[in-house]
């Protein structure tokens, strides 16, 4: 299964590849570097909800592929605000989570954005220096999920996974 | 939701910068609004930051930091549209490669 760290580890060989790194290659550094942080909670999510040790049940499977782009976006939009909608609110039961939540919810956001123009916008201009920051953010954002409270990280995952009727 | 305008907007990055990296170290920035890949609008922010003026820049951690000091002054001001950010170096900057 994909692993996120060795995912930045290629991210990082695109970006710092000799002599000097092409546009293709920072865009496809920018791009793995996004899927690094989104396998990240795939993983987080499956071992969480299912069980590392069953990492080859389909229940496994179904859990680590139940997780949408777009919902994950939205959730991490929601949260990451000094206090979160009504809807969010009622269903995480607080009015705001973590600043480690925050941080890999912010960071996500970022990367998804800058990965989908590195992977469709031709006219998307990218640098080493700012493809080595967008690698550095997601190391820092897999970094802020390790430190994020149990309880408070199953109920984003879960929210992230399902959209509740509130 | 409130909308600023595009100097408000500018101006709350820049204190945003500043606040996490001092004053010297923001060398210039540029925003715009634009659509995201789901036809929602995202202040699109890029830092011209100088890293030897900066205080303690943290790499990894520093445009987390804005962005989120951004979003909540946003936030603060009425407007929830999401920041995205780029940071580059002058030296960058001044070869117009993001221009």
């Amino acid at each position: 299964m994909p692993d996120p760290a060795d995912l930045l580890n290629v991210a990082r060989l695109l970006a710092g590849g000799p002599p000097d790194a092409t546009d293709a290659q920072l865009r496809r550094a920018v791009s793995t570097a996004y899927y690094a942080v989104f396998h990240k909670i795939l993983r987080m999510a499956a071992h969480r909800f299912v069980g590392e040790a069953q990492g080859q049940t389909a229940a496994y499977r179904m859990i680590y592929r139940g997780f949408d782009h777009g919902r994950v976006n939205e959730v991490c939009q929601a949260i990451d605000k000094p206090m979160m909608s009504k809807a969010f609110k009622e269903s995480l039961g607080k009015s705001g989570v973590s600043l480690e939540m925050r941080r890999f919810a912010n960071a996500f956001c970022v990367l998804r954005d800058a990965r989908h123009l590195a992977d469709y916008d031709p006219t998307y201009r990218l640098e080493r220096i700012v493809v080595d920051g967008m690698i550095q953010m997601a190391e820092t954002a897999m970094a802020a999920l390790d430190a994020v409270a149990p309880e408070e990280l199953a109920d984003v995952m879960a929210l992230m996974m399902v959209k509740t009727r509130g | 939701m409130v909308e600023l305008t595009d100097d408000e907007v500018l101006e709350i990055g820049r204190e945003a910068a500043a606040e996490i990296l001092g004053a010297p170290a923001v060398a210039d920035l540029r925003v715009k609004a634009r659509p995201d890949q789901d036809g929602m609008i995202v202040y699109d922010y890029i830092f011209v930051i100088d890293r030897e003026k900066a205080v303690n820049y943290r790499p990894g951690h520093v445009m987390i930091d804005i962005g989120l000091l951004i979003r909540d002054k946003l936030w603060a001001r009425g407007d929830e549209t999401f920041p995205v950010l780029r940071i580059t170096s002058p030296e960058e900057w001044r070869s117009g490669a993001l221009a």
